[in-house]
């Protein structure tokens, strides 16, 4: 008996291995925990490139390669969302695309910060920096991909009209409240220092935890449905025989 | 009902223009701020009860906005009375 | 990608439409939202304290008039909408849209007193970048002007609803509690943030 549900608890791993990944490798290897200052000026900047280059290039390593996680654990929820939504596939479309476009920028920043380090010992101080500024705009103010995904998903499981909700309706509304609450980075490009600078009190040491908190609750959650949407298939298998 | 929102909403005015108009002279700066605060924390909480009617719901979530509504009007009190 | 058609299994029918005395889940959505903004909050009064007098000086250069007014409005326009929704308890679709007209109406007014307020800052040369202060006025000002932006939408879309519906169903009676509950939160947020930015530069 086919069970349709087979690889989505494997593609539902995707999320806790990106969640490693970006703490690890991003976040303790890539010196990002906090960021370097974007107030620093060039040399400066550039100073703590060159001083933790190996470690960095490393961290950037590990997530270029595993940012493609992020779309595999968008494969799990759009899954998820399917029996969920009825006959209209807008939202799981919606949610499917956002989570592949954001999988591209968990990708594409990290592989500009890791350009940064290739030619550490004859970069300019203002290449090295300007390679970062736009590794995170990338990363940061194109959280509105995040925004569809989050915002799709939290109205699908508000839509679910089973007695015993897939997913708790709590979960829905911390969804759309991260689809909002992630556009405060538009703020980011105005600020160097501050608590809107990229790492400053609310863009980063807020705004971070919350996303990646939301990761590991909606993680726990895909993993607690796939059985009761397993039940309900093999339900829907036992009528019709 | 209708009477219980608009006495809401005129003492939500008559505590906006009292607090406006008394805001600087309070004597000592920290006891002023914290008039201040206490009044908008008054302000919320009828808000909250009156207009968002918080007083039917969940003990939880009852629990949560009044330590809420404290920890904001505590903290930037308390803030603003150790900056130097 | 293609399409797996859904199962035939039919989901148990819900309870009818969350009936207007169980707690709306748009709460939770209200306890972050609130939970961040007194983050915000903490974060200000933290960065204000190594510049006090900095922040001081700069708060006495807005016009304290807005700011009274802009509350004003919210917590009119709130009452206006509250009654709004106890129309809609009442089954009055003619109070429900009245009163909503008149909250969406005033509540109008707050965007065009901030509006102005921002420009004339600019003409004066006051930006975000112009010190730390204005940066998180700005910056926490304009989070807020969001909320409300997003505000007066769900507001315009409960009155689209009300204009279209024939009798007051469940459905709008629970559209007009937890929008309502929505706009409630943008004025009180603003019964905060008034007082911080604008009234604790000028306490002498």
């Amino acid at each position: 008996m086919n069970n349709p549900y087979q690889f989505v608890r494997l593609c539902a791993w995707g999320g806790p291995g990106l969640l490693f990944i970006s703490l690890f490798f991003w976040a303790i290897l890539g010196h990002n925990l906090p960021p370097i200052s974007p107030g620093l000026d060039a040399q400066a900047f550039a100073d703590v490139v060159r001083a933790n280059a190996d470690q960095i290039r490393i961290g950037m390593l590990g997530l270029t390669m595993g940012g493609v996680l992020y779309m595999v654990w968008g494969l799990a929820i759009t899954k998820v969302m399917e029996p969920l939504e009825g006959r209209s596939n807008v939202l799981s479309t919606l949610q499917m695309w956002g989570a592949g476009m954001t999988s591209m920028f968990f990708i594409i920043a990290p592989a500009i910060w890791l350009a940064s380090t290739f030619r550490i010992e004859t970069a300019s101080s203002e290449t090295i920096q300007v390679l970062h500024d736009v590794g995170w705009m990338l990363f940061d103010i194109t959280v509105p991909t995040a925004s569809i995904q989050f915002a799709a998903f939290g109205v699908c499981i508000l839509s679910d009209r089973r007695r015993v909700p897939v997913i708790p309706k709590w979960v829905a509304w911390i969804g759309i409240y991260e689809a909002v609450g992630l556009l405060i980075l538009a703020l980011m490009p105005f600020f160097r220092t501050g608590a809107f600078a990229r790492d400053g009190a609310i863009n980063f040491w807020i705004v971070f935890p919350a996303f990646f908190g939301y990761m590991v609750i909606v993680s726990i959650y895909l993993f607690k449905a796939i059985p009761k949407l397993e039940a309900e298939e093999a339900a829907q298998g036992q009528a019709k025989t | 009902m209708n009477r219980a929102l608009l006495l809401a909403w005129a003492v939500l005015v008559l505590a906006t223009l009292l607090g406006f108009g008394t805001a600087e002279f309070m004597g000592h700066p920290l006891v002023a701020v914290g008039a201040i605060m206490i009044v908008a924390g008054g302000k919320v909480i009828i808000i909250l009860r009156s207009f968002m009617e918080l007083g039917e719901g969940p003990i939880a979530f009852k629990a949560y906005f009044g330590v809420w509504v404290v920890a904001c009007v505590g903290a930037i009190t308390v803030l603003y009375g150790i900056a130097p | 990608m293609r399409r797996v058609p859904p199962p035939t299994f039919v989901a148990e029918p819900a309870e009818a439409d969350e009936p207007s005395s169980s707690f709306p889940s748009i709460w939770t959505f209200i306890a972050i939202d609130c939970t961040s903004f007194g983050l915000f909050f903490a974060v200000f009064m933290w960065e204000r304290m190594p510049q006090a007098a900095l922040f001081d000086a700069s708060a006495k250069l807005l016009d304290v008039r807005f700011g009274l007014a802009n509350t004003l409005v919210l917590i009119t326009s709130s009452y206006l909408v509250a009654l709004a929704a106890a129309a809609a308890r009442r089954g009055d679709l003619h109070d429900v849209r009245r009163k909503l007209g008149l909250g969406i109406g005033v509540g109008a007014a707050f965007a065009l007193l901030k509006l102005t307020e921002y420009s004339l800052k600019i003409a004066a040369g006051i930006t975000p970048q112009t010190n730390a202060f204005f940066g998180y006025y700005f910056g926490l000002t304009g989070v807020h002007f969001v909320h409300y932006a997003a505000g007066m939408i769900v507001l315009a879309l409960m009155l689209g609803r009300a204009r279209r519906a024939s009798t007051v169903d469940p459905g709008l009676t629970s559209l007009m509690i937890s929008g309502g509950i929505f706009w409630h939160m943008v004025d009180l947020l603003w019964v905060f943030l008034f007082p911080m930015l604008y009234l604790l530069g000028r306490v002498q």
